[in-house]
């Protein structure tokens, strides 16, 4: 017959196994889940300042790059685009650092017609 | 006569027990919060682009018909109507809305450029509250 002590060890050392491998599986998870607030987060903020870039543009500021930083990482907000006759076409860009491109909007405005 | 003072058989068992649960439990909350603002973040940026896709196709188009000396009746597959000076076509946004663009020829000067629901609006007016019935939750 195996003693008390015995008893608790093995009891011991099977929780700390179950433990270890549910808390390994839960961290991943949480990570995952970081991760994918964080891209939704960049995601919004990319919307906003590219939207806000882009009225601008139609406004027929001249000026529409900028820079911004979320998250600890920085940003910049380009334009690049053509004239074509009477209308100016061209795309805002929203890209990280690493040059990973978040977010991106298709623009155009007229030359001569007021609002 | 001492008593003995220690963990019982089986206390480890169910505060392992109780700690997993909380940790399976808290993390697929997490991943579910996460993945919803994902999703949310999506759809957003998806309408958005949308929206920005038809206005540059607006734009385009009404370049062209200030370019062009006659009114054409279709350009870029959008059909273009004009009533006396004043000219007026949509752009599709998405399945639900239109881009609906006026502009009058004689003031040279866009006199409607704004959103329009191309679908009938249906309102939700079904709220899943509990009525009181306590015998509905278990049928």
């Amino acid at each position: 017959m195996r003693s008390k002590a015995s008893l608790f060890l093995i009891e011991m050392l099977i929780a700390v196994i179950v433990f270890s491998f549910s808390a390994a599986i839960a961290t991943n998870v949480f990570a995952k889940s970081k991760q994918m607030s964080d891209n939704a987060t960049t995601v919004s903020v990319a919307i906003v300042k590219a939207g806000s870039a882009a009225e601008r543009f139609r406004s027929g500021v001249k000026e529409i790059s900028s820079t911004y930083e979320s998250g600890g990482r920085w940003y910049a907000v380009d334009y690049s685009g053509s004239v074509d006759g009477s209308v100016e076409t061209g795309e805002i860009s929203v890209t990280a650092t690493d040059g990973e491109v978040v977010y991106s909007l298709p623009v155009a405005r007229l030359a001569e017609v007021s609002p | 006569m001492t008593r003995k003072f220690g963990i019982g058989s089986g206390t480890v068992s169910l505060v392992v027990i109780f700690s997993v649960l909380c940790l399976v439990i808290f993390s697929l909350l997490t991943l579910v919060t996460a993945r919803a603002d994902m999703n949310l973040s999506n759809k957003n940026a998806e309408s958005t682009r949308n929206y920005y896709a038809a206005d540059t196709k607006a734009t385009v188009i009404l370049g062209e018909i200030l370019d062009s000396l006659i009114i054409p009746d279709e350009i870029d597959g959008v059909a273009i109507h004009q009533s006396g000076s004043v000219v007026s076509y949509s752009v599709e946004i998405d399945n639900a809305m239109s881009l609906y663009v006026e502009y009058s020829m004689v003031d040279n000067k866009i006199t409607s450029w704004h959103q329009d629901q191309t679908t009938d609006w249906v309102p939700n007016d079904n709220i899943d509250v509990w009525t009181g019935d306590i015998f509905s939750l278990i049928g």
